[in-house]
């Protein structure tokens, strides 16, 4: 196995528990908030879910960054001044950004939950497919232009999703 | 490029990104109300660790190679500014961070578990800001670099 | 609590906080360093010449210097101590990084991309 299969798999791998872990969070968080309280059982199957999304968030970072590596060193430079890494680099950073808003609870807790769930969601699906659409011929604002649309469309569905289900944040 | 020059790269960047996540593990660990105290001492280990090692390495790769075998295709090619602007900035902007780093592994070194005291709560909220403000220059200083190696051709 | 226990406890508590501060003082000191030799460097020929004559390239003389004045600052720090407390100082380390960050980002970006760089 060579250098780039190797972090190719890495990288699917913690896209796969990434997405996953996101979609999990946001299955577990509405069945939990369903009696409107969070029981101590249903807060650890979330902590394991959201270490699960840490893992995965290493594993691509890890994995991408050497991918990167390989790139320069096998005379593609050209790949890192692609649109679509940028916006994928970008939404790492507005995934870190949003885990330092939660965590030092500059907003309150409902709207930090409602916005983190909104913003985990969107990021990972995103990531994913900008992963998979290599054909994407965007320029970058056009893509984090793209994402916010996207965004705002998550953080809508799932709104009417707890309403429909009588869940209130 | 000199087999001896890519290990340099690769560690160069591996390194970094080390420093940078254990950066933020110990943001993450200062922040929380619980004490993290094992996510706290490892992630000081490798931020610090790890940013000496990138130094290392970086300056290696910087003084041996770079000068002579990059700058000139950089300067010579479409992205001139990613040598006259990223990569000027970033070789600066990293030597704060070994420094910086320094000062948050005294803190943890010297207050051990006294940092969850109820006394040192600014003290440890202090520490926070410091550990995101070092994560954060790292992460600045991963992209520029993203950006000098882009412009290599 | 024994009287001992809590005296101990208060000494190590005073001794943490004398290391922090001068950790910090010297910290402050080494980014003082590296902006005040990288900007005036830019327009001082001299400088840069003369940290490539004493430590053979511009950026290990700067790197240099910072650890030395990293010493220096901790050392002073530690022997004379000051009245402000060590919170005060990793504040006080926190905004400059801040500062000095956003004045070599925006120093660079008007040297490397508002100027032909040769």
């Amino acid at each position: 196995m060579d250098w780039h299969t190797f972090f190719v798999v890495i990288h699917v791998v913690g896209t796969v528990l990434g997405t996953g872990g996101a979609t999990f969070a946001e299955v577990f968080l509405l069945k939990a908030l369903r009696d409107g309280i969070i029981e101590p059982f249903e807060a650890e199957d979330l902590k394991v879910i959201y270490r699960v999304l840490r893992i995965g968030f290493v594993l691509v970072v890890i994995s991408g960054f050497g991918l990167l590596v390989l790139a320069r060193l096998e005379d593609h430079a050209q790949y890192l001044y692609s649109p679509r890494l940028w916006a994928k680099l970008m939404i790492v950073a507005i995934l870190a950004v949003g885990i330092i808003v939660w965590r030092a609870r500059w907003l309150p807790q409902r709207v930090s939950v409602v916005l983190g769930s909104a913003l985990s969601f969107s990021a990972w699906y995103a990531a994913l497919v900008l992963g998979l659409w290599r054909s994407l011929d965007l320029s970058f604002p056009l893509i984090l232009g793209a994402y916010v649309v996207w965004f705002f469309v998550v953080l809508l569905v799932q709104h009417f999703v707890r309403r429909a289900l009588g869940i209130a944040v | 490029m000199d087999p001896f020059f890519a290990f340099a790269l690769a560690l160069h960047v591996a390194a970094g990104l080390a420093g940078c996540g254990g950066a933020y593990a110990a943001w993450f660990a200062l922040s929380g109300s619980t004490p993290a105290w094992r996510t706290l001492w490892w992630g000081t280990a490798f931020a610090l660790v790890g940013f000496f090692m990138s130094y290392a390495s970086g300056a290696v790769y910087y003084l041996s190679y770079y000068g002579k075998a990059v700058k000139p295709v950089i300067l010579q090619g479409r992205f001139p500014w990613a040598h006259a602007f990223a990569m000027e900035a970033k070789e600066h902007l990293f030597l704060f961070l070994p420094f910086v780093t320094l000062l948050l592994a005294v803190a943890i070194w010297r207050y051990n578990k006294l940092l969850w005291d109820s006394r040192n709560i600014a003290l440890r909220e202090a520490l926070a800001a410091l550990a995101g403000v070092v994560a954060a220059i790292a992460f600045i200083v991963v992209l520029l670099g993203v950006l000098v190696s882009g412009a290599v051709r | 609590m024994k009287p001992d226990a809590s005296s101990s406890l208060e000494q190590n508590h005073a001794n943490a906080e004398r290391w922090v501060a001068a950790a910090a003082c010297g910290a402050l000191f080494a980014l003082w360093a590296i902006t005040a030799f990288t900007i005036s460097g830019e327009f001082v020929g001299g400088i840069k010449g003369w940290l490539r004559a004493v430590f053979g390239h511009h950026w290990v003389g700067k790197g240099a210097l910072a650890g030395i004045a990293f010493l220096l600052g901790s050392g002073a720090s530690y022997l004379l101590p000051f009245q402000r407390g060590d919170t005060w100082w990793v504040r006080f380390v926190v905004w400059h990084t801040v500062l000095f960050l956003i004045l070599l980002l925006g120093f660079f970006a008007w040297m490397g991309l508002g100027n032909a760089y040769h």
